[in-house]
C-alpha cells in the first residue's frame, strides 16, 4: 500500500531588511505578516551592499555585526556560515542567469556567493554551502560587488590616498581572476565613488554614480568599455519636458540625488533597468530599455529618498520595491547645504495624487554622453 | 526617521502599498522571489480512515490530526458529507445529548471518511 504525494511549492515572495538591530521578513504583501529575528544583525558600518538573496530559494546571505557571512532561509534559519574579518558585500551567484517564466520544481538553490572581505582585503568566492572556492586579494577598500553572466564578479574599490579618493572598477572571471580594472578618472564623467551595480541579461553592468548611469560592458580585447552615460540630473533633468511654467518654483528646492538601481533579468521582452531618486521630501522612479532609452517615469511626493531599489524577477513579478529613509539623506552626505548638483523638478506633477506620473518614452531625459572609449 | 517600504507595479509604476518597517536603522534589503518555499502535500488516499480511540483518523500508524479541524465526534455514524442537524441523531462513542456533534465539512479534496460499524 502506497501513498501517491505530490510536493509543491507557493511562488511567494518576500523581502528581508537587515539592520543592526535585527533582521526583519515581509511577505510580499508587506501589509499583513512580518517576522524578526534580533539574532541576525548587520553592522554597524554595514552599507547596502552587505545582502542578497537567492532568486527561487530564497535564501538569504548577508554580512553579519559578528564578522561572519551567514546564509538563512527564509524562515531564519541559518544554513551555512562562513567566519571572516569585516564582510560589507555581498552578491549571489543565482542559479541561472535569467529568471525563467516556469518556477523551478523544487525551487533552486543559489550556486555561491562573491564576498568583499575589508578585513583580509580579499574578494571571496565561495560555493552554495559557503565554502570557499576561489579569492583574490589586495583589494581594502572593496564596498560593492555584481555578480557576472559568467559567475565572474565586478567589484567597486575606492580608497583615500593624497586627500583625494581613488576607485576602479574590476572584473573577475569565475575563479578570480583578474580580468581588467577600469580607474574611476577614467569614466566619461570622472567619479569618485560608485553608488550601486548591476549585470544585465546581455552581461552589460550598469554603474550609478555621481547621479549618472554608466552602460559598460567587456569587450573581446577584456577591455571594460564605456558604451554611453546618463546624466540624470544634469542638463537634461528627469522631467525637464514638462517643467517649461512654473520654473520660480524651483528657486531654493533641494537638490535630488541618485543612490538606488537594479534590473529585471526576467526572461521576456521587459528586461528594463530601473533608476531611483529624490530628496528629503520627495522621489521618483525611471524605467530605461537595455540601450538606455527611457520608458517610463513617475514622481512620488510621499516617498523620501529611495536609498534601496529591488526588482521582483521572474514570472508574476510584478512589482519593485523601495525601501526610504529621510535619515539616509544626512547619512549619505547630502543633507540640505551639500549641494553638488542641484536639479529642477516638474512643475506640471498633479499634487492631488499620492503619486504623479510624467510617463513614458516622451522623456527627454537622457543621454548627456555617449562614448565608446577603452 | 520613519523607515518604509513602498510596493510599486513595475509596469505602470504605480504606487501599490507601504509599511513602516518598525526599525530604527537599516542597512539594506534584499527580495527572496520565491521565499515562502514550504512544501504543500497533495494526497489521494483510497483508504478507509478509522478513528480508533480518538478522534482523529490514523492510517498507516500516522495520525492525521489536521484533517479533523473542530471537535467530532468520529466514532459517530453518518459520512461528514451530511450534516446532523438533529441531537440524539448520533450513536457514536461520545453520544452527544446537548449539542449536535460538529462533523468536519472541509476534509481535503479526495478525503473520504468512511466508518465502520
Amino acid at each position: 500500500m502506497s501513498i501517491e504525494i505530490t510536493d509543491y511549492f507557493n511562488a511567494d515572495k518576500g523581502l528581508t531588511i537587515v539592520s543592526p538591530s535585527g533582521t526583519r521578513r515581509f511577505t510580499e504583501k508587506i501589509d499583513s505578516y512580518s517576522q524578526t529575528y534580533t539574532s541576525l544583525s548587520s553592522s554597524q558600518d554595514a552599507t547596502k551592499h552587505g545582502i542578497d538573496s537567492a532568486w527561487e530559494s530564497g535564501n538569504v546571505y548577508f554580512a553579519a555585526s559578528d564578522g561572519y557571512v551567514r546564509k538563512v532561509a527564509f524562515d531564519g534559519t541559518i544554513l551555512a556560515t562562513l567566519e571572516l574579518t569585516n564582510p560589507v558585500a555581498v552578491s549571489v551567484i543565482q542559479y541561472s542567469n535569467i529568471m525563467q517564466t516556469d518556477i523551478t520544481n523544487p525551487p533552486q538553490d543559489d550556486r555561491g556567493c562573491w564576498i568583499a572581505d575589508n578585513g583580509t582585503g580579499k574578494i571571496i568566492k565561495t560555493d552554495k554551502d559557503l565554502n570557499i572556492v576561489a579569492e583574490y586579494s589586495g583589494l581594502s577598500g572593496a564596498f560593492c560587488l555584481a555578480t557576472d553572466n559568467d559567475d565572474g564578479c565586478f567589484v567597486a574599490e575606492r580608497r583615500y590616498s593624497g586627500g583625494t579618493y581613488l576607485g576602479s572598477v574590476l572584473k573577475l572571471d569565475s575563479d578570480a581572476n583578474l580580468v581588467t580594472t577600469k580607474d574611476f578618472t577614467s569614466f566619461s564623467t570622472p567619479l569618485t565613488n560608485v553608488d550601486e551595480m548591476a549585470v544585465d541579461v546581455n552581461s552589460k553592468i550598469w554603474v550609478l554614480g555621481l547621479d549618472i548611469l554608466f552602460n559598460l560592458a567587456i569587450n573581446s580585447s577584456d577591455v571594460l568599455v564605456e558604451w554611453f552615460a546618463l546624466d540624470l540630473l544634469g542638463s537634461s533633468d528627469p522631467f525637464s519636458s514638462s517643467s517649461s511654467e512654473g520654473d520660480e518654483n524651483i528657486i531654493g528646492e533641494e537638490e535630488e540625488h541618485i543612490v538606488s538601481l537594479d534590473v529585471d533579468k526576467s526572461s521576456g521582452d521587459k528586461q528594463y533597468v530601473y533608476v531611483a531618486g529624490g530628496n528629503s521630501s520627495h522621489s521618483w522612479i525611471m524605467k530605461f530599455n537595455a540601450s538606455g532609452s527611457p520608458i517610463a517615469e513617475k514622481q512620488y511626493y510621499d516617498i523620501v529618498f529611495p536609498y534601496v531599489l529591488k526588482i521582483v524577477q521572474g514570472l508574476d513579478s510584478s512589482s519593485l520595491y523601495l525601501l526610504s529613509d529621510s535619515a539616509k539623506w544626512d547619512e549619505f552626505g547630502y543633507g540640505s547645504s551639500s549641494s553638488s548638483r542641484s536639479s529642477s523638478s516638474s512643475s506640471s506633477i498633479d499634487s492631488s495624487s499620492s503619486s504623479s506620473s510624467s510617463s513614458s518614452s516622451s522623456s527627454s531625459s537622457s543621454s548627456s554622453s555617449s562614448s565608446s572609449s577603452s | 526617521m520613519t523607515i518604509k517600504i513602498h510596493k510599486i507595479n513595475k509596469d505602470s509604476l504605480e504606487h501599490v502599498s507601504n509599511i513602516v518597517t518598525g526599525m530604527s536603522n537599516t542597512s539594506g534589503m534584499t527580495v527572496s522571489h520565491y521565499a515562502d518555499s514550504s512544501k504543500q502535500t497533495s494526497a489521494t488516499i483510497p483508504y478507509e480512515i478509522e478513528g480508533v480511540e480518538k478522534h482523529i483518523p490514523i492510517m498507516e500508524e500516522t495520525e492525521f490530526s489536521p484533517v479533523i479541524r473542530k471537535k467530532v465526534d468520529f466514532t459517530g455514524i453518518g459520512v461528514n458529507s451530511q450534516e446532523i442537524k438533529d441531537i440524539g441523531r448520533d450513536n457514536g462513542k461520545y453520544k452527544y445529548v446537548k449539542d449536535v456533534p460538529k462533523r468536519p465539512p472541509d476534509l481535503p479534496p479526495n478525503f473520504v471518511e468512511i466508518h465502520r460499524q
